[in-house]
């Protein structure tokens, strides 16, 4: 913990939990801050500004949430959109997240604690704000004779407390991004990659498949891959603040808003009760499963998202004047309707399990391994995407309408799946599609099984790449859903990114040593040019 | 070749049979998900031309009968197809680049790939 003329945290509105506090948010100091002047918050707290050691309009005391404790600590809870006086979203979001912390901090660590915490941080507050010695001299003598127990849960309270101002502040940077006017450098690049994607499909006369971006993830200490697991966990605190907006702002509030702030108080207690620091060093793997993490936000959430808007924009380069007027690429209607215009253009890239350099814990084994373990990720992925279609496909068609190509697909599923195509003709005898749904997602089950030959058959699996692709394209499958499923990643067994291997050129780049006693290279493979 | 040749650590932790091991892994990973699975072959603080064309000599003894199995840890020869990028990461590498990659680029191969467009993308 820092002392000194950097204070270990400024005034936050509620901040906490305690009632007793500035209406301001925090600067949070250490490496996981960004400079004041680069971010709103900052501006918000600027020394130069004129603090309030307490609010005006003291809320009304209510009952504990959770037991004598933390009385104080949800007094201090916003109840409005514009409690306390908040006037912008970070202020709010930092003052929402700060109090319910301090509730939390109450409730596990005990009404002693949370006073420590906000005496700590007023006497900061006031040695920053005002140079008060006074204050720097009590807090210093009072953070000299703490006990290790109580030190260690200070500095975890401002630690969680500084990684929930952080996660506002991104949440702000993409606000203010969203604002920015097209025509700001920026929003232009964001905005207009599809329609530039689009332009150039367009002369080519196809979509162009050579327009791929690539994003890797890379192994080491510095890097993601290496986030602990309550940064993650602070990540999925993230997704839940705009629920918690839309409930602050909505007409009816009550009781979707204690139901999101409940579930944000639910994610705090978590934080609060992960450890921050990992007892024993990642392996390689651990590496791999972390960063799955990362894949399920971008590869499930975002990428086909990606995909739909670039979906339209080929629509709208395609149909222009007829389509929308030239308007702003919206949708149609017609994505699902046919297949997907554009090829899967992304490509995701990994040195995590085959960065060699420094590591020699990644070995040939675990490169080998890595695949694997991102094929069975993905494939999990598609057969529950499958099984979500099984279990709300249920259109009846006679059969008559069925098309031919798609009777041959259910005719071959019966053939390699004879046991599950049973059970599914029995559930669902006048629902071809559920049948064929349920065969697929059985196919990728074994899929997922075939590299180790364990955990059940494996006959009927996905072999190739043309092979799965088939199966979503056959032909009487509605487009909709499939087709966005279907592009979520173009094949099952692919690993969920290409690999990189690393090795330093004073490994890699010594073939002599290789060589025996009498030079047993003695064809090389390739020779400079003279 | 013998044995305790490929046994013998380059640095530690690595042998001249666990980087022919990574090899035919590369290779074995290509049977199984498809070259795109894994296909690069990254040489950190690359320093000279024939970093690269060390890389591709060692794909080459990989995928042929000359390194028993059992001194690859059971991975069974393979051929790989890489793309092999020299990443510069010094002074001396980045101002003497230009050459480096001009003598990459008269590198004739005959067994694995060579792929001047891999530099060119790093």
């Amino acid at each position: 913990m820092r002392r000194g003329p950097v204070p270990l945290g400024t005034p936050g509105d509620g901040a906490l939990g305690s009632p007793a506090t500035s209406r301001r948010t925090a600067t949070p100091p250490g490496p996981r801050t960004r400079p004041q002047s680069a971010n709103p918050s900052a501006a918000v707290c600027s020394r130069d500004m004129p603090v309030k050691s307490q609010s005006p309009k003291q809320p009304k005391p209510r009952a504990a949430l959770n037991g004598a404790a933390t009385t104080s600590a949800a007094d201090s809870e916003p109840r409005s959109a514009l409690a306390g006086g908040a006037g912008d979203s970070l202020a709010r979001e930092v003052k929402l997240l700060g109090s319910l912390l301090g509730q939390v901090i109450a409730e596990q660590g005990g009404q002693q604690l949370l006073e420590l915490v906000e005496r700590s941080r007023l006497r900061s507050i006031a040695f920053r704000e005002s140079g008060d010695e006074g204050a720097h001299q009590e807090l210093a003598s009072e953070l000299d004779s703490l006990a290790i127990d109580d030190a260690e849960a200070l500095a975890n309270a401002f630690s969680l407390y500084f990684q929930l101002v952080n996660l506002c502040e991104e949440r702000d940077q993409v606000r203010q991004l969203k604002k920015m006017p097209r025509s700001r450098p920026g929003r232009r690049r964001l905005a207009g990659r599809g329609d530039r994607l689009a332009a150039r499909a367009r002369l080519v006369g196809r979509s162009d498949r050579r327009a791929a971006a690539a994003a890797a993830h890379h192994a080491g200490p510095d890097r993601p891959s290496h986030r602990s697991p309550p940064a993650h966990d602070a990540d999925r605190a993230a997704a839940l603040l705009p629920a918690a907006r839309a409930a602050r702002r909505s007409a009816a509030r009550g009781r979707r808003r204690g139901r999101d702030r409940r579930k944000l108080r639910e994610e705090i207690s978590l934080l609060w009760r992960t450890s921050s620091v990992r007892k024993t060093a990642p392996t390689p793997i651990d590496e791999v499963r972390t960063a799955l993490a990362f894949f399920d936000e971008t590869l499930f959430r975002a990428v086909p998202r990606i995909y739909r808007a670039f979906d339209r924009a080929m629509d709208r380069a395609r149909l222009g004047a007829r389509g929308n007027r030239g308007g702003p690429a919206g949708d149609l209607g017609l994505s699902g309707t046919r297949p997907p215009r554009g090829s899967a253009f992304l490509r995701w890239g990994s040195w995590i399990g085959g960065d060699r350099d420094g590591n020699p814990t990644v070995t040939a084994e675990l490169t080998r391994q890595v695949p694997r373990i991102h094929a069975d990720h993905v494939l999990r992925g598609y057969e529950a995407v499958a099984t979500r279609l099984l279990t709300t496909l249920s259109v009846q068609v006679s059969r008559e309408a069925i098309h031919p190509e798609f009777e041959n697909r259910l005719a071959r599923d019966a053939e390699d799946l004879p046991e599950t195509m049973r059970d599914l003709a029995r559930r669902f005898p006048d629902e071809p599609y559920r049948r064929r749904l349920g065969a697929i997602a059985e196919r990728l089950r074994r899929t997922r099984w075939y590299p180790h030959r364990r955990g059940g058959p494996v006959a009927g699996h996905y072999e190739t790449t043309s092979s799965w692709s088939k199966s979503w394209r056959a032909p009487g499958l509605p487009g909709r859903r499939t087709a966005a499923s279907r592009r979520l990643r173009r094949d099952p067994g692919l690993p969920l990114a290409g690999r990189d291997v690393r090795l330093p050129s004073r490994v890699a780049g010594d073939p002599p040593a290789l060589r025996g006693p009498r030079g047993s290279l003695s064809t090389p493979c390739c020779t400079p040019a003279a | 070749m013998t044995s305790p040749d490929l046994a013998r650590e380059l640095v530690p932790g690595v042998s001249p049979g666990e980087v022919l091991a990574t090899f035919r892994a590369v290779a074995a990973i290509q049977r199984r998900f498809g070259e795109d699975a894994c296909h690069r072959y990254v040489i950190s603080f690359a320093r000279t031309a024939d970093d690269v064309m060390a890389v591709l000599q060692l794909a080459d003894m990989a995928a042929g009968g000359i390194v028993p199995t059992v001194a690859t840890g059971g991975f069974v020869r393979g051929q790989a197809n890489l793309d092999v990028v020299p990443l510069f990461e010094s002074a001396d590498a980045l101002e003497s680049c230009g050459e480096i990659l001009e003598r990459c680029s008269r590198i004739r191969t005959t067994g694995a790939t060579w792929s001047p467009a891999a530099i060119a993308r790093k």
